[in-house]
């Protein structure tokens, strides 16, 4: 195991400053100053981007959800309490935007990339396999979105309930929370796959 | 909080159940891997910045701003125009009007002791023979 070690400051600490920093471009944002608000796409469209995959399940759409969530955070800038990070706030618009986005588009996507399916181990045969994946998928289907978010960020992107926790503005303790319930749906709608392993 | 590396591949912190490795390959099969890498970030800022701009409300001034370029010019011209009217309108010729000096012979005359009906008449005199230089009549 690998220590990472001491950081610059606490948690709490870089938490404020975050808040603080993101609060006086907030200011500068409503206060007519576009460029402030390119400094948080700048800061912030990543873990957008990626939130926004994790929802909508392919590039152009997570790309478009991330400039449409973007654009609905500025417009609803003045509602935006900067007491509190901006992060968040953005996240939970991604989130809610690409829920629906979800539901409106019927059927054009999410393909998972192919690289990754590749990479995949493939102890099962095809059919057995392509059955518990669409299991999987009916599995997370019937998570709601923060749960199918978490788990997937915990189990795939290899995120701590603290980043989570972050992300989502919610306490690691209720991010486990919601990881255990997920896992627990998920884990028995594969039972019958893996009931003959030890 | 204690945050460490795993050897499975990323961080934990102390209060998190480990990973399931089959559920975590299965997901990733499922979910894929977000494609970070194929995203031009500086292409995506770029359009959000564009869109941004675009959906901000105009502002009253900026109205003025779109016409100053037309206005300032027009102003001058119509300025020009109309300095060049007045100059090549022939003025009328001047009148000369003698009511400022009968007024002030009445008041001397009434100062130096005369009688104010006297003063009175030699004032609307005065008006009188104005007024008809003014009508340009015969005398």
């Amino acid at each position: 195991m690998i220590d990472t070690g001491p950081r610059g400051g606490s948690p709490d600490d870089e938490r404020r400053e975050a808040i603080a920093r993101d609060a006086a471009l907030v200011r500068r944002a409503q206060g007519g100053d576009t460029s402030a608000f390119d400094v948080l796409v700048n800061a912030y469209m990543r873990q957008a981007f990626q939130m926004a995959y994790r929802v909508v399940g392919h590039r152009e759409d997570a790309e478009d959800l991330v400039q449409e969530s973007f654009l609905a955070a500025y417009q609803y800038l003045e509602s935006f309490d900067v007491e509190r990070p901006f992060g968040p706030w953005l996240n939970r618009i991604v989130m809610n935007r690409g829920a629906n986005l979800r539901r409106a588009r019927t059927r054009r996507q999410t393909e998972p990339e192919t690289d990754t399916v590749s990479q995949a181990p493939s102890a099962l045969d095809d059919s057995t396999r392509r059955e518990e994946r669409e299991q999987l998928q009916r599995a997370l289907g019937t998570l709601n979105e923060r749960q199918r978010l978490i788990v997937t960020l915990f189990e795939v992107d290899g995120r701590t309930s603290t980043e989570i926790g972050a992300m989502l503005e919610l306490a690691p303790g209720t991010v486990r929370w919601h990881l255990h319930e997920a896992r627990r749906v998920l884990r028995d709608a594969l039972r019958r796959f893996h009931e003959d392993e030890p | 909080m204690t945050e460490r590396l795993t050897d499975r591949g990323g961080p934990f912190d102390a209060g998190d159940p480990p990973r399931d490795a089959p559920l975590g390959a299965l997901l990733r099969e499922a979910v894929g891997t977000p494609p970070s890498d194929e995203v031009d970030w500086a292409g995506l800022a770029s359009r959000i910045g564009i869109a941004i701009r675009a959906s901000r409300p105009t502002p009253w001034w900026s109205y003025a701003e779109r016409w100053q370029r037309r206005a300032v010019p027009l102003a001058l011209a119509a300025g020009l125009i109309g300095a060049l009217t007045i100059w090549s309108t022939p003025s009328p010729a001047p009148v000369e009007v003698a009511t400022g000096a009968g007024a002030a012979d009445a008041v001397s005359s009434v100062l130096a002791g005369g009688s104010s009906a006297d003063a009175a008449g030699s004032f609307t005199r005065s008006i009188a023979g104005a007024a008809d230089v003014g009508l340009g009549a015969p005398e």
